[in-house]
């Protein structure tokens, strides 16, 4: 099978796009992770492993072995790693899964433009953030020390992982639409995200390992979560931190919809 | 008359006596002082053994007697723990959450108080003491240290089914997601 010319494709589109075609597809994908199995099965084991680890956190704050500090921002932590790994997971799949399950030739043939069935596959593929964010609330309040810790860890996660799940997402999306094996592209995916999270179990000092941290967007937003929460600065004492996660996930989205205006039934892009 | 010639040994001990008794007249050396001011120290706790479980709190006191005739340098006090069944190992910090406190000038014939929490975080047997030293670097390499007798402390491990109130949540929010989940994928078959 091949698709459609791309000029073909423009003048159907031209033609016939529905103004909120993104909305379309976002619902039915949406639709595919929320009332299948893969959204609540993650969300779900995802509660499991907090409760978990909060129990054990719990039992040993009471022995005083971990503070307060270090036991929220680890949930929070987890839930920063979890959620975007999920959402590039979910993103990796979009397009080169559609092409190993056949379906992607109908969707190319709707009159929806290619951007938006981009914007739409995005917008489904970063939904597990929130519900995850969400889901981590009544864990980090139950082990917070005061209202302030609470209130400054939800904030510093929520935006921290908003960017790097736009990020992360974008590229899942990106590798996606390029590969051709469903296999090849979570794995690329997973691949850069795993090289990207290892420094943040490295302990980067002096100025060299200081600026990796910095560029790094995975451990900038790392640092400047665990500089409010376990070295109680404020949000914006630290809001340089927030520069690589920004420029990340502005890249990566205006990069995702490009490569996606580009999409084509096989992998690669239409040049 | 002849005079009286001294014999070598007779030099010899006569210069001993010299130097025996210019060592006496010119005052100890700062090394004896410090010994002896170590020495008047007594250190004293209010507990001599505790039982306890694992995440209780207990406090205690220790009192320091300047029982010389001058008063002390500054001092530390220093609350050390030491394994006694040698199986459980103990990082102090997890034990107390201040373990040093600087203890002013005792003046001579009279006695300082320091008040001390410890929270035991391992079962087993272990030794509580309070050790006390000059804050000065040179007096405090310069003497022995005195320190309190052991407090024995007998933990045994304390099972919380529901450590810091976490149980509702550790349970709630998985049950709360499984019930909703279930009534999503139900409504979305009917449809």
């Amino acid at each position: 099978m091949t698709s459609l010319a791309r000029s073909d494709y423009r003048l159907r589109s031209a033609a016939k796009a529905p103004a909120y075609g993104w909305l379309v597809v976002a619902v039915q994908e949406l639709r595919d992770i929320w009332l299948s199995w893969r959204g609540p099965i993650i969300v779900f084991a995802f509660s499991l492993l907090l409760s978990l680890l909060t129990y054990l956190a719990a039992t040993n704050k009471e022995l005083n072995i971990i503070d307060q500090r270090d036991t929220v921002n680890m949930v929070v932590q987890i839930t920063l790693g979890i959620g975007v790994a999920v959402s590039l997971l979910f993103g990796a799949d979009t397009v080169s899964g559609e092409r190993e399950r056949e379906t992607l030739e109908s969707l190319l043939l709707t009159p929806v433009p290619r951007r938006q069935i981009g914007l739409g596959k995005l917008l489904a593929a970063v939904s597990v953030w929130p519900v995850l964010m969400l889901v981590a609330v009544p864990y980090v309040w139950t082990l917070k020390a005061g209202p302030g810790l609470f209130a400054n860890a939800v904030v510093a996660g929520f935006v921290v992982g908003s960017l790097l799940t736009a990020a992360f997402a974008s590229l899942g999306v990106i590798v996606s639409i390029l590969s051709n094996s469903n296999r090849l592209s979570l794995a690329a995916s997973f691949f850069v995200f795993v090289v990207l999270l290892a420094p943040t179990r490295i302990p980067l000092t002096g100025w060299f390992g200081d600026h990796i941290a910095r560029i790094n967007p995975v451990t900038a937003g790392s640092r400047f979560v665990d500089r409010v929460i376990v070295t109680n600065h404020s949000l914006g004492q630290e809001w340089t931190l927030l520069i690589a996660p920004v420029v990340a996930a502005v890249i990566a989205l205006a990069v995702a919809f490009v490569v996606a205006d580009r999409l084509r039934l096989q992998g690669g892009i239409d040049r | 008359m002849r005079p009286t010639r001294l014999g070598p040994a007779a030099i010899a001990a006569a210069l001993f006596m010299v130097l025996l008794v210019a060592m006496v007249s010119s005052g100890a050396p700062a090394f004896d002082q410090e010994n002896a001011a170590a020495s008047d120290l007594r250190v004293s706790v209010s507990k001599s053994e505790v039982s306890a479980l694992t995440g209780d709190t207990f406090t205690f006191t220790s009192e320091i007697s300047n029982n010389g005739s001058e008063v002390t340098p500054p001092l530390i006090a220093n609350l050390d723990f030491v394994a006694l069944d040698q199986s459980t190992y103990i990082d102090p910090e997890d034990w107390s959450p201040q373990r040093t406190l600087v203890v002013d000038p005792i003046a001579a014939g009279s006695s300082a108080t320091q008040s001390w929490t410890v929270k035991p975080v391992l079962n087993g047997d272990v030794a509580a003491y309070v050790v006390v030293l000059p804050s000065s670097p040179t007096l405090a390499t310069a003497g022995p240290l005195v320190s309190s007798p052991a407090i024995y402390l007998h933990v045994e491990e304390h099972r919380a089914l529901n450590p810091g109130g976490v149980l509702p949540v550790v349970l709630a929010v998985p049950g709360v997601l499984a019930l909703a989940f279930a009534g999503l994928r139900v409504a979305g078959k009917r449809r």
